[in-house]
């Protein structure tokens, strides 16, 4: 018997059933994944500055910019020279202003020290004296006022931080922002 | 060929086989009534329920987009896949109730909101991700719900996130050569063959030449092939497609799903693109060629004449056209290897000679669509003479006042030649 007749012998419905319930649980896998980081990571604080663009399939969203976008005066450890696409390991400690900064960069996870906290990057490109670098956190997805407002403040240079959760393997994830060191929005896990 | 075109073409056959005496008027309505009857009200109904289908999709990506903040995350989550659930729920309904292509239809939404339920999850969770990513995701889902589904409609989807997939890893991530492209490409090739789905593997065939092309720098890159090395076997590759490709054709084989010719056609284009970009930019700088591709030539050139033989003895090529076929390729091959030429006369004249050749092979087969292709290729190489020629030596009005007498005269030209060709009654379908 050929795959299709064997396929044909078992009922569409119960076919149509099992397609759902993997597409669900493959969508579950999306969220749960994020809702582990956003419950159990460790928590920074990341200095940024919005603008808005649009996004087709998501919306409007503020395109964030964070300090520790672009690395400047930081070889990375072990002095190979790093290749754009290359994943990187950015070690972060507390600043005297309360947002994070880089200190290191590593291309394999370090071991983790009190005080200090890692988070996963990808670079973008290396220049001589700097190196560029994205977290996969750089869009707040927001309605447009809001996307705009946040946009405007960036102009303005009024200091916006956005709280970010790391995973044990440097995963970030936005819990939450923070303008002029005030709390103002706080990411609502469901 | 549709079913309606093939009905009016037996009718108006019929009308003049009655007249000439070779059917009598009762078989010949015998033979009208025994075609079976189109069914409009299927297909309009079909129509309508893809693009409705499509405008509900549009809708949920358009809700999704809104970000509406009135709803919870998790309502909004579970609104979504709700219409997923619903969406494919509807489709086993309408499968019950024999409604197969409405049936499809439902399917193809589900594996739409799929995709937005993907993009709201990111949207909720602010997850920039790499955009491909996203889409081979959705394509995967897509292909799961294919293969358990066999949904001809989301097979297509699936080939559309796949060419987005691949387009962005390689146009906006600067994967220039893109092998992940070639598994994912593989299932649903397989899967369009599975189904005996003719438009999915014309997607599958495009979809694989255009991944070719785009990673041709890199492959002559890692093969440390020479430009004129690659450029000799891709010629010889492409004149295999087209000798395999009217062999499928011939045989009549049930497993090519009868694209054989469908193949050749296509290949002929890419034949055709290189000889016309061969003679545009004559700056390849030749280069010595290695004992092992002239071995690699050799086995494919043998490959491709034994192929054509087959092809005089399966009456598609007559001794002739085996000939030229072959010796055509020899020289787009050889002339990547000649240094210092006059290109103009040396290829732009065999490459109109091929094209005339192929006017005449595509004459002789009543193959319309390849005649109207061999038509566009000539005026565009004639255009391409006339500038080379005239536009370099004369002043502007000159040029223009020629350039006119020559367009006119290439117009009467064609107009000839398309009166010649229906004259001899054997331009079926060329429009």
């Amino acid at each position: 018997m050929n795959v299709s007749a064997r396929l044909n012998n078992i009922p569409f419905a119960l076919r149509t059933l099992i397609v759902l319930v993997v597409l669900t649980m493959a969508l579950s896998w999306m969220v749960g994944k994020r809702l582990s980081i956003l419950k159990n990571g460790y928590e920074v604080v990341l200095k940024t500055e919005p603008v808005d663009p649009r996004d087709l399939f998501r919306g409007h969203y503020a395109r964030l910019n964070y300090s520790i976008s672009t690395i400047r005066g930081i070889k990375p450890a072990g002095g190979g020279r790093l290749k754009k696409h290359d994943r990187v390991y950015v070690a972060l400690k507390p600043g005297d202003n309360g947002y994070w900064n880089a200190v290191a960069i590593n291309q394999d996870m370090p071991k983790s020290k009190p005080g200090m906290a890692v988070i996963r990057g990808e670079v973008r490109w290396n220049g001589d004296r700097m190196i560029n670098l994205r977290y996969g956190i750089e869009r707040y997805f927001a309605p447009k006022a809001e996307a705009l407002r946040l946009e405007r403040l960036g102009r303005e240079k009024v200091p916006i931080g956005v709280i970010v959760r790391l995973s044990s393997d440097g995963e970030a994830a936005i819990s939450g922002l923070m303008i002029n060191g005030k709390k103002i929005y706080d990411e609502p896990l469901f | 060929m549709s079913y309606d075109s093939y009905k009016r073409l037996v009718t108006s056959d019929m009308k003049r086989w009655v007249a000439m005496g070779w059917v009598t008027p009762d078989n010949a309505e015998a033979i009208i009534a025994d075609l079976p009857q189109s069914k409009p009200g299927n297909k309009i109904a079909t129509i309508i329920g893809i693009l409705g289908a499509i405008l509900l999709a549009a809708g949920v990506v358009l809700f999704v987009s809104a970000n509406w903040q009135e709803i919870s995350k998790l309502g909004r989550m579970l609104l979504i896949i709700s219409a997923m659930w619903g969406a494919f729920g509807f489709a086993v309904w309408l499968k019950k109730s024999t409604h197969d292509y409405m049936s499809e239809a439902m399917m193809g939404l589900g594996a739409a909101i799929f995709g937005a339920n993907i993009m709201l999850i990111a949207q909720m969770y602010h997850i920039e991700g790499r955009f491909p990513d996203a889409f081979l995701f959705w394509a995967v889902g897509a292909l799961l719900a294919v293969v358990l589904l066999q949904s001809r409609l989301v097979l297509v989807l699936a080939f559309g996130l796949i060419a987005i997939w691949a387009g962005s890893e390689i146009f906006d991530y600067g994967q220039k050569l893109f092998w992940p492209f070639l598994p994912v490409w593989a299932v649903a090739a397989v899967l369009a063959w599975w189904l005996s789905f003719r438009f999915a593997i014309h997607l599958a065939f495009l979809s694989f030449m255009a991944w070719l092309f785009t990673s041709l720098e890199q492959l002559i890159e890692i093969s440390g092939l020479g430009e004129t090395e690659t450029g000799a076997l891709l010629v010889m590759f492409i004149a295999g497609l087209i000798v395999a490709g009217y062999l499928m054709q011939a045989g009549n084989w049930k497993w090519t799903l009868g694209f054989g010719g469908a193949m050749a056609n296509y290949a002929i284009c890419c034949l055709l693109l290189i000889g016309f970009v061969e003679q545009l930019g004559h700056n390849f700088l030749p280069d010595n060629i290695s004992i092992m591709v002239v071995a690699v030539l050799a086995i494919m050139a043998v490959m491709v004449i034994v192929g054509s033989l087959r092809l005089v003895k399966r009456k598609v090529f007559n001794p002739g056209d085996a000939m030229l076929f072959s010796g055509f390729c020899a020289w787009f091959i050889l002339f990547f290897f000649v240094k210092d030429i006059n290109h103009l006369w040396l290829l732009a004249g065999v490459y109109l000679g091929f094209i005339i050749w192929l006017l005449i092979f595509a004459q002789r087969r009543s193959d319309g669509l390849l005649v109207a292709l061999a038509l566009l290729a000539f005026a565009g190489q004639v255009l391409y003479i006339y500038m080379e020629t005239l536009g370099t030596l004369l002043d502007t009005s000159l040029f223009f006042l020629l350039g006119g007498v020559l367009l006119v005269v290439l117009a009467f030209g064609l107009e000839m030649l398309r009166r010649y060709l229906e004259r001899n009654g054997r331009l079926e379908g060329a429009g």
